[in-house]
């Protein structure tokens, strides 16, 4: 991740923060690029958030149905090694 | 004016160790011109495709490496659109000619892949989605959702998804420069590797090495294939913003303006190359072309109307999914390729149907002898 672009990409987490919406459509990725290869299973997926739509990554290895309810949370959104910046950025997990 | 395809060539596509990116791209050149009956120096422009030599082995500049093999150093100009380079690159070249700036061009479209791993590859090829709102995602990801949606929407079935792999791999055992020359059956597919839910390992186009090239003139030739006319639309480039995730709007927008520019029908058309970078890729593909209704084509295709025989050939060549996708070739292979089946009287009219990403860009060309 490089640093200037997560400099500009953290100013957009506070729109994202807690907002609510339903899953439309959602896959498992057991495949990734290196930046993700961590997080292995994870769920890729598609929110309404009534006015718009969104894509994001599932926190954790959760999966999804569609309809579920979710709620967008700040997590860990790539992994590198132990001297690289860790990257945070906007996932989903179910709202219980 | 009338453009011509006077001379064609694909290499073979497939893991090349023995052969770098310019050697490809040079082989693919120098047999299209040789098959166009010209000289080197014949060819007043280059147009080459290509999506990621940068990435794959940090080699930009593509034009004037591509000039550079030519005695004369034509102007060249390098095109990129994601897996939809070739046709654009096409399109480029069609547009020169028509302006009456050239005469006779070559197009060009190459990749090398196999030299990084399977996990940089996907990351390189990620770079076509929308990296500030589809972060996490991967080709086989947003196809996976896109299936999801049209196995919900229209009760499209696993088998079906899968009947596509298996008879493009049943094409491809007939054309000698195709990856893969091996039969499948729908139970492989279904139980190969999990990729992307529900997407599977035998679902995915894999990962090439290749080239293709062809000659375009506006000069009569006798007997060549005429490209009658193309068609290009746009879509958004993320999921998000579609209308709809069952219905590639570009490719439909594409095939509206092909068919109004040349005049044909679809039942005039015999074959078609399309884009099957996944399975379900062909399946909406077909329909948003309009040879078989929404949410039919996955019957279509496990009922053989896609096949010799049927309704339409789709993907003679083996598609994507067998003959390979070293991604900048595509575009350009399919022409190429079915310039070749054109002129061996297996079809009289075909069309080339290419996309970049996941459905944003969607290109479409009609041949006809």
């Amino acid at each position: 991740m490089q640093p200037a672009r997560y400099w500009r990409d953290n100013k957009t987490w506070k729109v994202w923060v807690g907002k609510r919406g339903t899953v439309v459509v959602s896959t498992v990725v057991t495949v990734s690029s290196p930046e993700h290869a961590a997080f292995q299973p994870y769920s890729y997926v598609l929110v309404n958030f009534g006015t718009q739509q969104h894509e994001f990554m599932g926190s954790g290895h959760e999966t999804f149905q569609e309809g579920d309810k979710v709620e967008c949370a700040l997590r860990k959104i790539t992994s590198g090694d132990d001297r690289s910046l860790i990257g945070y950025g906007i996932k989903v997990k179910k709202v219980t | 004016m009338t453009i011509r395809i006077i001379g064609s060539a694909v290499t073979p596509f497939g893991e090349l160790w023995n052969k770098n990116l310019r050697e490809l791209l040079s082989d693919a050149m120098l047999e299209a011109i040789t098959n166009a009956s010209l000289s080197p120096t014949d060819v007043e422009a280059i147009f080459v495709a290509n999506k990621a030599a940068g990435n794959f082995e940090n080699q930009h500049h593509l034009n004037a490496l591509v000039s550079m093999m030519f005695p004369h150093y034509p102007p060249a100009m390098r095109v990129e659109a994601a897996c939809a380079s070739g046709s654009m690159a096409m399109i480029a070249a069609e547009l020169a000619l028509l302006s009456g700036r050239y005469k006779t061009v070559v197009v060009v479209g190459g990749e090398k892949m196999t030299d990084v791993s399977a996990q940089e590859t996907t990351h390189i090829l990620s770079g076509a989605a929308d990296n500030a709102t589809e972060i996490g995602s991967t080709f086989p990801a947003l196809y996976a959702l896109i299936a999801k949606s049209h196995m919900n929407t229209f009760g499209t079935t696993r088998d079906q998804v899968s009947a596509v792999a298996v008879k493009n791999h049943k094409h491809a055992m007939k054309n000698a420069n195709a990856q893969f020359h091996k039969e499948i059956t729908i139970e492989q597919v279904n139980q190969s590797q999990l990729i992307a839910d529900p997407l599977r390992l035998l679902d995915c186009s894999p990962v090439s090495d290749g080239a293709a090239a062809v000659v375009l003139s506006t000069r009569f030739v006798k007997g060549s294939t005429k490209l009658l006319g193309f068609g290009h639309a746009q879509d958004s480039i993320n999921l998000s913003d579609r209308s709809s995730l069952t219905t590639f709007r570009a490719t439909e927008g594409a095939m509206q303006q092909a068919l109004a520019q040349t005049g044909l029908t679809r039942q005039q058309l015999q074959a078609a190359e399309v884009h099957d970078c996944f399975t379900i890729a062909e399946i909406l593909a077909i329909e948003d072309l309009g040879f078989f209704p929404k949410g039919e084509g996955g019957r279509a295709t496990i009922e053989n109307k896609t096949t010799v025989g049927g309704q339409i050939v789709i993907n003679p060549s083996g598609g994507l999914k067998a003959c390979g996708h070293p991604v900048g070739a595509t575009g350009v292979k399919q022409i190429a390729f079915l310039n070749s089946y054109i002129q061996r009287g297996d079809a009289k009219a075909a069309l080339a149907h290419n996309v970049g990403g996941s459905g944003a860009t969607a290109v479409v060309h009609i041949l006809q002898k």
